[in-house]
């Protein structure tokens, strides 16, 4: 009988330690697996971060050029033809000829500071809010030929942090970019929906689409500054974006922002 | 868990006949008999609300068809009216399997933020302490049966116990259940 006690006490013990054990041992892995992941976090920030930076810093070159390039330029010859006309005061015909001329060169160093102005921070965002923005992005893209967009709104307006538009309206015009450059697309459509606390951002296209890893890879390539800048605006925003390929002929990107809410 | 919740009122219904059967002097034996059955089979549904996410489904109908011929051969081997040892090893072997299986998954694959929080957790664990237990006694009573028969009946107090820390298990399951 005292062995069968014992016998049965040790297999009841075995099996309570079996269970202890694999709370213990649970818990262990669990709390290694938090770090891993709470690491790898930290890792795709940091590339983030850098991709932010190296975003700005190509921005700046961009607009450190067109100045350098566009205004600096015209700004040159209008200097040469003052000179012109200072030196040949008593050639009226010259004289007018040169004035003409920079007449006009003032009016382009005026159209190109609006441009780069414009694409600094368009004013139809700053003025009219992110609707009207993304309506006047359309319409350019749309005036320039590259691609026909068409858009749909289904809300009156939004109600979005101020800092968050600018990052939002960049957001899509990389993305824009991208489809024109990359997809190889004839007609993208441009949707927005919106419930009382996120607004949906729909963007089709029937050109060459990407997956959400497809999208992730390409990012963490060398050459996907542009995908990166997609990828930390994305996440400043607090915005979920998908990447979906349906088929061979239509992709969707999806854009699901919070709001402000208003109580 | 449904499942389980229909397991314990049909365990509840189940100690009612016994009582009642016991006290009328009738051989209330075939009770158990189907008792084991509706138990197979409601449990394996609770772990199949677990498995359906990892393993293909219709494990779930092998494992009841291989225990309903378990159950139909101890039956007519033994008869109605006498200790289902045959179907009840069976269910105990199985649904001990279950249980280490739960655990190897809930292990690899990290499936609880906290464990000790999970309905799942407790409900597997009453499981494989009651079942294994019961495989252990059903091993030692042929020793006893044959070495000790004077000690078999306080052997069949050892499943009583482990029945009570299974249903404790269960009430922390639907405890935690509720909080949730």
């Amino acid at each position: 009988m005292f062995s069968l006690v014992v016998l049965g006490t040790m297999g009841i013990l075995i099996l309570v330690s079996f269970i202890v054990l694999f709370v213990l041992l649970y818990q262990k892995k669990m709390m290694a697996n938090k770090a891993l992941i709470k690491e790898n976090d930290n890792i795709h920030q940091r590339k983030l971060l850098d991709a932010s930076i190296e975003v700005a810093e190509q921005e700046r070159k961009k607009i450190a050029a067109n100045i350098h390039d566009d205004i600096g330029m015209m700004l040159n010859v209008l200097k040469l033809n003052i000179t012109k006309i200072q030196r040949n005061r008593n050639d009226e015909i010259l004289t007018e000829t040169l004035l003409s001329n920079s007449n006009l060169l003032i009016g382009d160093t005026l159209a190109a500071i609006r441009v780069i102005s414009n694409d600094l921070m368009p004013p139809t965002l700053v003025k009219l809010g992110f609707i009207k923005g993304i309506t006047e992005l359309c319409r350019q893209v749309n005036s320039s030929g590259a691609i026909d967009i068409y858009l749909n709104i289904n809300v009156d307006s939004i109600q979005l942090e101020k800092k968050n538009e600018i990052q939002l309206y960049r957001l899509i015009k990389e993305i824009i970019n991208n489809i024109i450059k990359h997809a190889s697309a004839s007609t993208t459509e441009l949707t927005i929906n919106a419930t009382s606390e996120f607004m949906t951002i729909t963007i089709t296209h029937n050109g060459k689409g990407l997956t959400n890893q497809m999208m992730h890879q390409l990012a963490e390539s060398s050459d996907g500054i542009g995908l990166k800048s997609i990828l930390s605006r994305a996440q400043l925003t607090n915005s979920v974006l998908q990447y979906i390929l349906i088929g061979n002929k239509e992709s969707k990107i999806i854009i699901e922002t919070p709001l402000v809410i208003i109580y | 868990m449904v499942p389980l919740f229909v397991y314990v009122s049909v365990c509840f219904v189940t100690e009612m006949v016994n009582f009642g059967l016991t006290e009328s002097g009738i051989n209330n034996m075939f009770v158990f008999r189907f008792f084991t059955i509706i138990e197979f089979i409601l449990i394996s549904f609770f772990y199949n609300m677990f498995f359906r996410k990892y393993l293909w489904p219709g494990y779930l109908l092998l494992f009841i068809g291989v225990f309903l011929v378990a159950a139909f051969i101890d039956y007519k081997i033994n008869g109605i009216n006498t200790m289902d040892n045959l179907a009840s090893s069976v269910v105990s072997i199985f649904l001990s399997l279950y249980a280490l299986v739960s655990f190897l998954y809930i292990m690899r694959k990290l499936i609880f933020e906290n464990i000790l929080s999970e309905p799942f957790f407790w409900v597997n664990s009453g499981v494989l302490f009651y079942f294994s237990g019961n495989l252990l006694v059903f091993a030692f009573s042929i020793y006893v049966y044959t070495y000790q028969p004077i000690y078999s009946d306080a052997l069949w107090t050892i499943p009583q116990f482990l029945n009570i820390f299974f249903n404790i298990f269960i009430c922390i399951g639907f405890w935690k259940t509720r909080i949730k």
